[in-house]
């Protein structure tokens, strides 16, 4: 660092050079003269200089700090005085070079760094910039427009940096070196660990109980159910934390990022009150199911980061048994049998189409209808899959090990039609989308291309059972599966949704209703949307 | 708007850079300056841009009253009332939220809370119009005679919002007369690549890691987590800010000011006395020049007016307890020091010294951290203390360690002075004075492109000290 910061004047080499020249000549014509005359004393034909530039060019340039030149003695007349002057005569050559390199190192430096500064205002400025980022599977800043009040308000000049970074040029390539560069941090091959976001030990919530004190927190990632016994009166000591996001707290472990899970049995008593009231309202005619899919914290954490996520299981189970005369549907059981299948994504927060099925085979068994084995569909692969997971932690493992997204059509008769979130607007529309022109990141959208509408698929089912699931994402990948089980399906987003949940469900004639959402929905807040169209 | 964004970097600077060497007077060169400061302050708060020109204005004008009463009467009452005027909008802006609080919580009260904004920068700019009103007063600077100069002392954008608290007195001759030598352009293109390294490429990363361990509640932390997240806290500040005032030195530098270095490796000091003559000096000496020698004390006007600099250190930082806990905590350790003398300190063995301090050091930037109040700070201080009965040890940090080695090996290795050793050969060896500059230059290259490349992934991470 840079601890000479005086004030100098601005620094002329050429004098300088010639200042040290002279004095070199001078030396020489002593020299000279001594070779000539030894026994008589030279004399200077010119006044000798009383001092070296004061020039003391900067540490950081790496340049010396030459030391000030005393005044010239007499011209030489002994060995000492000629090897003085050798001497003199060699610190002149030093300085010389050094000032010479050092001028052309700050030279050097300048074309260098300024280069990089220039061509990159350059590259900013004339580059395409993009408008999209597939990686983070959003629409990129657009121009701000400008106007008088924007620029005073400071609005202008905030949006317009922020149109500028977020539409860099090559933003994409930029992503991938970042996933690179961050991976050089520390030891962070495929084999390591690695954690992102917000992850801490879970505090135990603990129950009362009688005879024992018993924590809700069990060790997971055994792939069995825990056997552990709680009890349903939960004590608060303190105010309800916020509910953890999907994606708020990342563990890496074998190419598989993993979304922490928080947990909540407060939440979750208010998740079952609300299905509870669902039921009450629709009566005993409509059978009211709750399938909390578990994700793939569950199954694939190892269990020596049990202490840093909330048991899922332990939150099902507590739901569940705060149901009443809601049907609940064991997806977990279904998806423990299968954990050494494809049945979550190594990329992306959601199940796999393959581990729906089996949560959807499990509703079937619950809801006593008929299911159809995997081969009544046709299976597509696509390579290259690289979800939500990737755009949270933008891991160079991940952004090596893409996977594969495989998902089923079914072979049986039916049409579907898109609404609007309010009911109108109807609209022909796709169960299974084309994939063709989407984004890897996207591919989870196959499920009739999101979330935001209402979709009601027709059937060649005639068994006038009508089936209208509610959901977060999670439940789009069940509705492939249930075609060859219900005649009519309606698929309902509670985060999307304009109208009275229940009175829609009377209107189409619900027989059967779905409350199809992963654990971070129903202890999260996105349950707190269950009520919201429940009441609205 | 902060350096550490690529908007500042790749199109601000350049901009002002050309407009700058565009002209050659220096009048010419100051108006490009001013525009452009004011414009900086703009992007980043454009509703206070008044206040930095206000100040210019009346502070400007309380110094020519100074210099043209100097040494009567009416020289005190400017001083006074450019005091009363400077520190009294600081208060006003920046604690008067936090007295009324305090007072409600003290005495019952339920005065309403006002919420008022904090303007960009306030604490630094009004620290350097006071040093500068004092100067004039002390005889130690003639005031400013042209106002246009004085706004660019006031607005310089380089240090406006995050200093250093460069006085007057150091930038006085350059304000007025500076060429912009090849040495100049050569040092500050280099500081604005190790400062922008600092902030982006250790500073930032090491800002996750501290986030995952200090980020949750203490009770959940074991010992070693939280002393792991406070090191990292302190090795973060410093990165964070050191990496500002290089970066302000070398863009100033640029334009031709010198101003006098902000940090000297802190780190490295023997006791605490020391630590604070290498952290963020130019607020120490500040404290130090205008405020240990206020004669409000009496005969324990060493004690009191230690204290009463530490307090306001503390204090000077932020509207929290925490801060002014931390003033006081370090005041605490210097009077000690002072109680033990300098010969005592010297024969306490040099190793058990590094370990006090920086065992004092460390806990003086978790107490730093806690701004959620006294609980936050006692469960941290009892996790420290291994108290918190969570254990010693966890899956989460060894897995830390081992995720970031090379990143927490680069921050503990620039923490010494580097660049020393290759300096004193430069200064011997032509040859390898090339091959050494030209190794520098490389990689001053190589960090400004990967600082560059990581900024596309960081536009929105300030940096620490422009909340002070």
């Amino acid at each position: 660092m840079d601890e000479n910061n005086k004030p100098q004047s601005d620094f002329d080499l050429d004098a300088a050079l010639a200042e040290k020249f002279q004095q070199v000549q001078q030396d020489a014509n002593r020299l000279r003269a001594m070779n000539d005359n030894t026994d008589t004393p030279a004399s200077s034909p010119v006044p000798e200089p009383t001092e070296v530039p004061q020039e003391q060019p900067e540490p950081e340039t790496g340049s010396p700090a030459p030391e000030p030149e005393s005044p010239e003695e007499p011209a030489a007349t002994t060995k000492e005085d000629k090897a003085a002057a050798k001497e003199r005569k060699a610190r002149y050559k030093l300085k010389r070079q050094l000032l010479i390199t050092n001028r052309i190192g700050a030279v050097v430096r300048i074309f260098a760094i300024g280069t990089i500064i220039f061509g990159g205002s350059i590259f900013l400025l004339v580059g395409t910039r993009p408008t999209e980022s597939a990686e983070e599977n959003r629409k990129l800043a657009t121009p701000p427009g400008f106007s008088l009040e924007a620029l005073g308000s400071g609005d202008y000049v905030k949006d317009l940096m922020h149109y500028y970074e977020d539409t860099v040029p090559g933003r994409s390539s930029f992503k991938h070196m970042i996933s690179k560069l961050e991976s050089y941090q520390g030891l962070q091959g495929e084999d390591k660990v690695q954690f992102y976001g917000n992850i801490a030990p879970v505090k135990k919530e603990e129950t009362a109980d009688a005879d024992s004190r018993t924590t809700t927190t069990a060790p997971v990632a055994s792939g069995n159910r825990s056997t552990e016994t709680t009890t349903a009166t939960t004590i608060v000591t303190e105010p309800e934390p916020d509910p953890v996001e999907i994606g708020d707290g990342i563990v890496l472990v074998d190419k598989r990022a993993i979304s922490i899970y928080g947990g909540s049995f407060s939440r979750g008593e208010k998740y079952a009150a609300t299905l509870n009231e669902y039921k009450k309202q629709l009566g005993s005619k409509v059978n009211v199911y709750s399938l909390v899919a578990p994700t793939a914290v569950s199954f694939y954490l190892p269990d020596s980061y049990a202490g840093y996520t909330g048991s899922e299981p332990d939150n099902i189970d507590h739901i569940d048994e705060n149901l009443k005369d809601v049907k609940a549907v064991d997806a977990y059981a279904a998806l423990a049998a299968h954990t050494d299948e494809d049945i979550y994504a190594r990329t992306d927060h959601h199940w796999l189409p393959l581990g729906a099925y089996y949560a959807a085979e499990a509703f079937a068994k619950t809801a006593n209808v008929s299911f159809a084995p995997l081969s009544g569909y046709t299976k597509t692969t696509l390579s290259g899959y690289l979800g939500s997971m990737y755009t949270f932690t933008k891991s160079a493992v991940l952004q090596e090990n893409p996977e594969d997204f495989t998902y089923y059509t079914p072979h049986n008769q039916y049409t579907t039609q898109y609404y609007d979130t309010n009911f109108t607007n109807e609209r022909d529309g796709k169960l299974l989308i084309s994939l063709d022109n989407v984004e890897p990141v996207s591919w989870y959208l196959v499920f009739m291309g999101g979330d935001e509408k209402i979709t009601h698929v027709k059937t060649d089912v005639t068994n006038k059972r009508t089936l209208v699931i509610v959901k977060d994402s999670y439940g789009n990948a069940l509705v492939p599966y249930l075609t060859q089980s219900f005649s009519d399906i309606y698929v309902i987003d509670m985060r999307y949704f304009d109208l009275n949940a229940v009175s829609f469900m009377q209107q189409v004639g619900a027989t059967d209703v779905l409350f199809a959402m992963n654990t971070f929905s129903a202890t999260g807040g996105n349950s707190e949307c269950l009520e919201t169209i429940r009441t609205q | 708007m902060v350096f550490s964004r690529l908007f500042f970097i790749y199109l601000f600077f350049p901009i002002c850079f050309l407009c700058y060497f565009a002209t050659k007077k220096t009048s010419y060169r100051n108006a490009v300056l001013i525009v452009f400061s004011l414009l900086f302050y703009a992007c980043g708060d454009i509703s206070f841009l008044w206040l930095v020109v206000a100040s210019a204005l009346v502070n400007f004008v309380l110094g020519r009253g100074i210099d043209k009463f100097r040494d009567k009467a009416p020289a005190k009452a400017f001083l006074a009332l450019g005091l009363v005027l400077n520190l009294g909008t600081l208060v006003g802006f920046k604690y008067t939220g936090f007295f009324i609080e305090n007072l409600n919580n003290w005495f019952s009260l339920s005065i309403p809370v006002p919420d008022l904004p904090l303007p960009l920068g306030i604490s630094f700019f009004t620290f350097r119009t006071v040093s500068y009103l004092i100067d004039c007063a002390w005889g130690k600077v003639k005031a400013e005679r042209n106002f246009f100069t004085f706004l660019l002392y006031v607005s310089f954008f380089p240090i406006t919002i995050s200093g250093p608290i460069a006085r007057y007195e150091t930038m006085q001759a350059d304000l007025h007369q500076r060429r912009v030598s090849a040495d100049d352009l050569s040092i500050g293109f280099g500081r604005i690549a190790v400062g922008l390294s600092k902030k982006v490429i250790l500073a930032d990363r090491l800002s996750g890691i501290v986030d995952q361990f200090l980020g949750n509640d203490f009770t959940t932390q074991t010992t070693l987590g939280v002393w792991y997240g406070v090191i990292l806290y302190a090795l973060q500040m410093y990165f964070d800010f050191s990496g500002y005032s290089d970066m302000a030195i070398g863009i100033a530098r640029i334009f031709g000011f010198h101003l006098d270095e902000n940090f000297r490796h802190p780190f490295l000091c023997k006791d605490i006395t020391e630590f604070w003559q290498r952290w963020h000096i130019s607020l120490g000496t500040f404290f130090r020049d205008y405020l240990l020698y206020v004669p409000l004390f009496g005969k324990r006007r060493k004690i009191g007016g230690l204290l009463l600099v530490w307090f306001c250190t503390g204090l000077w930082h932020g509207a929290s307890w925490n801060y002014i806990i931390w003033g006081i905590y370090y005041g605490l350790f210097l009077m000690l020091e002072m109680g033990i003398g300098k010969k005592g300190m010297k024969k306490i063995p040099a190793v058990l010294r590094h370990l006090c301090n920086k065992i004092v050091i460390i806990v003086g930037f978790g107490i730093f951290y806690c701004t959620g109040g006294i609980d936050q700070l006692g469960d941290m201080l009892l996790a420290m203390a291994g108290q918190n009965g969570t254990g010693w040890l966890d899956t989460m940090l060894v897995t830390s360690v081992q995720n970031n080695l090379f990143l927490l090996m680069a921050a503990l290795l620039c923490c010494f002075p580097l660049l020393e050793l290759p300096k004193k050969i430069m200064a011997k060896n032509p040859a390898a004075n090339v091959a050494l500059s030209v190794t520098g230059t490389v990689l001053a290259a190589g960090l400004l492109v990967i600082s560059s490349i990581l900024m596309v992934d960081a536009t929105n991470t300030p940096f620490l000290y422009t909340k002070f």
